[in-house]
């Protein structure tokens, strides 16, 4: 489905998992139309992972957004995945979403009333992966990945924030998409947790994963393979990082 | 295994318990009040007719002169009868106080065949059939009434002054006459034999008769009536009246009509209230959980998933408050039928719940909170999850602020707490409409009923207040005014008589076909005795003719007549032409029949009872207490025994006030629980939106208290929220209580009296209704108010 017109588009990288050409958002509001993002070039490969830094209000999470299909580009093409989020509906983004995308949000989100493992299965239970036997184990084999299975049947509430990190990771992990993308999803951590959150985006991007993750953190934004600056709604830098240094 | 979809609705249901539990209660006493409403509806109007048609009620009642056995099976015998029966009405006194020698009315109808009634049948409940000589059956109703005992003897008086003691071997159920409670009069039943006893002429005064035929098409039932009435004459009877029930119908509809109808509102407005209660606590639901709902959608959930859940969870509360209500709304279907039954007294009860009755309450409580939050929840599903999840809209407050800001302005003594308290209510232009139209449905709900209430009695004491004297002699045939008022002179107690005359008669139409039974007084129109309260034109005045002032009841009953209207009744056999001067308030229907009152010399003239009375209208001295009133009454009809002047009756108006009193009091009763369940309803609704108003803010709450706002200030603050959304949702009650009392007054007043009530405006309802939402808004906004204070503030700034 989301292939069929990809032809044409010509500028498209063949090996991009994310291809964004112009890409413009503008907000309305009473103080009139703000533009938060002025034409965003950007290309990512499979297994990179990309820190996009700026300061407050640069656009960076409004980018993000665009990317998970969460809000919608005012102008410009945006190839997600194999998919041309700029042309689909709301249906059709939550269902490509689903599979082809893992948030990870800087305040967890985990729903309350669920428990950590019921959290990790949400994703699977709404696009039907997996049969139903199978969610359960899986779920639990992602929070053994995140170190947190002992916590599988806990509330959110009851959790750290760490650990409240980890099971939201998990569940980013859910349906296997080969995206994660993370807004400040160490934010909210102590250092020592955050530094656990990064290794853990390290393993996945080791397994093949390509982890796309927002931060203020420069110190973390190092650990990247690449580093995208965003100022004023426009790409400023876009380096990649060597990681030896 | 039940999908984590489920499972969180399940559990969003289970850790909202109180949330959870106020809107299956709201749904429940919805459900509750439909399905009972329909139940008792169904029931009612299924079993009274069929109860009341299994006595073989007549289509013609006619009323004469003594007639034999063979004038019985003469009329049996017309082309067009399908079934006829003899009655002897025998009107006599009963003793009920023999210390103060107090009587009242007693009617004794003779039934030749107790085992064989054809028509108007007397049903036997225990005791002997048919009771023997000298004893009597008494309907049971009555016997209540009278707190008689079945065996008891009774004493009473014949029309000719005698006095009999009969007892009660018998009790049977008379479903023709109206209900002792309701009327006043009792009623027994004797055989032939007993009649003999007592003294009297053998004979049958009233004639009931089924006919064949269309019994709805009113050229048939005019015709056999003449044709009968014909043949009567032509035998050498007089028909003093015809008497033609309405077909298929039975004599208290009227009252089991307007309990329907106002169930029947009472269902809807708790119906309205909850639909609206429903929608503002899904839509409270859905913004508290916008959050989830975008995490849901960023997760990979649809917004048909995300609807299916939110409805489904609708859907459960529906079903659970479904099936909590409808084993109440079983019991409560039953009381009330059992309560309308016994005041009607018929033999009612719920029986079999009827089904449709269940499918209704299931479509109700299911379907009726699916389809009221279908909006909200598409709304909340549909949103963009960048939306849902930005705190956009949060913040947002509606541009009446920018009034409320200079209005508070002006009020500069107001700390920044209660500032924010004031302004709060205005943050959700939505949710405000949707609480004030909610409060003010049921505040205007409330005082409305509480207004009906009020001008009911009101209404009542309209006319009560007509009648400015204590009872009325009903006399044997018409005696000299002069006479009776020397009589009454020598009572003790008794401050004056005015001699009235009395006619029952009927209306003659243009076409010729008759109204059913008219009461025409003739009345000194510058009696003291009378205080009309006039609705149109003007009372009698000295040196009026031919002028009549009608009850307002007959204006609507007989659509074609109008003030100034002529108007033909038939005086002494003779067609008179009266023209309608005035309309006042009175009570009178069909069943009861109406009132008149006419001149009374001009009316004594054309009747030829000039100078005499029918009725002797007595007052008694003003300081006399109930009591008294009944023996100067008492020993009024013993000074008119001794000196020779027959009396069939004594009608108390203190009697008579009780009476309609308890015609109404069903109305009332009604009414209170309407109230109850109103302000239960109302209540609930009100605590529903003051909590989830300050559940919603506790972000806000955590905010005030991280930078010190003490408990007591979170305290007056969400308060005065709830006193300030109570107060302006009381001024909406007021004004939506205006028109709502206006119209409730023209449809009651309509079903019950034929005419629109009094129109009152109670204080006390408004009153305590604004005492009710303050109080239920304190109270509501305190109570989630203490669970937000009792969260650490960074429990409070992350809480969901």
């Amino acid at each position: 489905m989301f292939k069929s017109n990809r032809s044409t588009i010509p500028t498209t990288t063949p090996d991009a998992l994310i291809d964004i050409h112009g890409v413009t958002k503008t907000y309305q509001s009473d103080a009139g139309p703000c533009q938060a993002l002025k034409g965003i070039d950007l290309h990512v490969r499979e297994s990179e992972f990309v820190a996009v830094v700026g300061k407050s209000g640069s656009g960076k999470s409004t980018l993000i957004n665009m990317i998970t299909g969460i809000d919608r580009p005012t102008g410009g093409e945006l190839w997600v995945v194999n998919a041309p989020v700029h042309t689909l509906n709301e249906g059709q983004l939550a269902v490509w979403r689903g599979r082809a995308v893992g948030v990870v949000f800087q305040f967890f989100q985990l729903l309350p009333t669920l428990t950590a493992i019921e959290n990790v299965m949400l994703p699977m239970d709404l696009s039907g992966s997996f049969r139903n036997g199978e969610r359960h184990k899986r779920a639990l084999q992602l929070l053994e990945e995140v170190e947190i299975a002992d916590q599988a049947d806990k509330l959110p509430a009851n959790l750290s924030g760490g650990q409240q990190q980890r099971v939201a990771i998990a569940r980013a992990l859910a349906n296997d998409p080969p995206l994660i993308v993370a807004d400040e999803p160490t934010g909210n951590l102590d250092s020592r947790t955050a530094e656990a959150v990064i290794a853990l985006f390290e393993r996945l991007v080791q397994k093949g994963k390509t982890v796309l993750m927002v931060t203020h953190d420069p110190d973390l934004a190092r650990r990247a393979t690449r580093l995208v600056r965003i100022a004023d709604g426009l790409v400023i830098e876009d380096s990649a990082i060597d990681q030896v240094a | 295994m039940i999908s984590i979809r489920w499972r969180k609705v399940i559990r969003d249901l289970w850790l909202n318990r109180a949330r959870t539990i106020l809107i299956i209660l709201t749904i429940a006493v919805g459900v509750f009040a439909v399905g009972a409403i329909a139940a008792t509806q169904i029931i009612l109007q299924r079993d009274l007719p069929r109860q009341y048609n299994a006595i073989d009620p007549a289509h013609v009642v006619f009323t004469t002169t003594l007639f034999e056995d063979e004038m019985v099976k003469s009329v049996a015998s017309l082309d067009g009868v399908a079934a006829v029966e003899g009655r002897r009405n025998l009107p006599v006194r009963l003793l009920i106080d023999p210390a103060n020698n107090v009587w009242r009315d007693l009617f004794i109808f003779v039934i030749t065949d107790f085992e064989d009634q054809q028509v108007y049948k007397i049903g036997h409940e225990r005791g002997d059939w048919p009771p023997a000589k000298g004893a009597l059956v008494m309907e049971r109703g009555s016997l209540t009434y009278l707190g008689l005992q079945e065996g008891q003897a009774i004493t009473i008086k014949t029309p000719q002054g005698k006095q009999r003691s009969l007892q009660i071997t018998g009790i049977g159920h008379d479903l023709y006459h109206m209900p002792a409670f309701l009327e006043g009069t009792v009623y027994a039943y004797v055989t032939s034999d007993t009649l003999d006893w007592l003294g009297q002429e053998p004979g049958y005064n009233e004639l009931y008769v089924r006919v064949t035929g269309d019994v709805k098409d009113t050229g048939w039932m005019r015709a056999i009536t003449d044709e009968i009435s014909d043949y009567l004459e032509g035998a050498g009877h007089t028909v003093y009246y015809t008497y033609r029930p309405e077909a298929e119908s039975y004599p208290l509809d009227y009252i089991s009509d307007t309990v329907v109808l106002l169930l029947t509102m009472l269902g809807a407005l708790i119906l309205l209230l909850g639909a609206f209660l429903v929608i503002n606590t899904i839509t409270a639901l859905i913004t508290q959980q916008t959050r989830q709902i975008g995490v849901i959608k960023a997760v990979g959930g649809r917004t048909s998933q995300v609807a299916g859940m939110y409805l489904g969870m609708v859907a459960l509360l529906g079903i659970t408050a479904s099936l909590l209500a409808l084993p109440f709304s079983m019991i409560g279907a039953d009381a009330l039928i059992r309560f309308v039954g016994e005041l009607l007294n018929f033999d009612l009860s719920l029986g079999t719940f009827p089904p449709q009755a269940i499918l209704l309450q299931l479509a109700i409580g299911i379907l009726l909170p699916v389809l009221v939050a279908l909006p909200v929840i598409l709304g909340g599903a549909r949103r963009p999850p960048a939306q849902a999840l930005s705190e956009y809209g949060a913040s947002q407050v509606w541009k009446g602020m920018l009034w409320m800001d200079a209005l508070l302005r002006r009020l500069p003594a107001l700390t920044r707490p209660a500032l924010l308290a004031l302004r709060n209510p205005f943050r959700r232009r939505s949710r405000l409409i949707f609480s004030l139209v909610m409060l003010a449905l049921a505040g205007g709900s409330f005082i409305t009923v509480l207004n009906l209430r009020a001008s009911l009695l009101q209404t009542v004491d309209n006319m009560l207040a007509f009648w400015q004297y204590d009872f009325w002699v009903d006399l044997s045939r018409p005696y000299m005014v002069e006479r009776l008022q020397q009589e009454a002179a020598r009572v003790p107690g008794v401050e004056g008589l005015e001699g009235w005359g009395l006619e029952a008669t009927r209306r003659v139409r243009p076409d010729g076909s008759e109204s059913n039974n008219i009461f025409l007084f003739g009345v000194p129109p510058d009696s003291p005795y009378v205080l009309p309260t006039l609705m149109s034109g003007r009372w009698l005045e000295p040196g009026d003719t031919n002028a009549v002032v009608v009850g307002v009841g007959l204006i609507n009953a007989e659509p074609d007549l109008a003030l100034e209207d002529e108007i033909v009744f038939k005086i002494n056999g003779d067609e008179e032409t009266f023209r309608i001067v005035g309309v006042i308030e009175m009570l009178g229907n069909q069943t009861v029949g109406y009132t008149v009152y006419a001149p009374y010399d001009y009316y004594t003239r054309l009747a030829h009872k000039a100078h005499r009375a029918d009725i002797a209208i007595v007052r008694s001295q003003p300081t006399a207490t109930p009591g008294e009133k009944r023996i100067i009454a008492a020993a009024l009809e013993d000074q008119f025994d001794q000196s020779g002047v027959g009396v069939r009756s004594v009608m108390q108006m203190q009697d008579e006030r009780l009476e309609i009193n308890a015609a109404f009091g069903i109305i009332v009763v009604l009414l209170m629980v309407m109230v109850t369940l109103l302000a239960f309803v109302g209540g609930l609704g009100l605590m529903g939106t003051m909590s989830l108003n300050v559940i919603e803010r506790a972000r806000e709450i955590g905010v005030i208290r991280a930078f010190g706002g003490s408990n007591a200030a979170v305290f007056r603050i969400v308060t005065l929220e709830g006193i300030m959304i109570g107060g302006i949702s009381w001024l909406f009650s007021l004004l939506l209580a205006l028109p709502l009392t206006s119209w409730f007054c023209n449809v009651i007043g309509l079903s019950f009296l034929d005419m629109p009530l009094a129109y009152v405006f109670s204080p006390t309802g408004a009153l305590l209704w604004l005492a009710l939402v303050i109080l239920l808004a304190m109270l509501s906004s305190a109570l989630p108010a203490i669970n937000a204070v009792r969260l650490t503030v960074r429990e409070v700034l992350s809480y969901e």
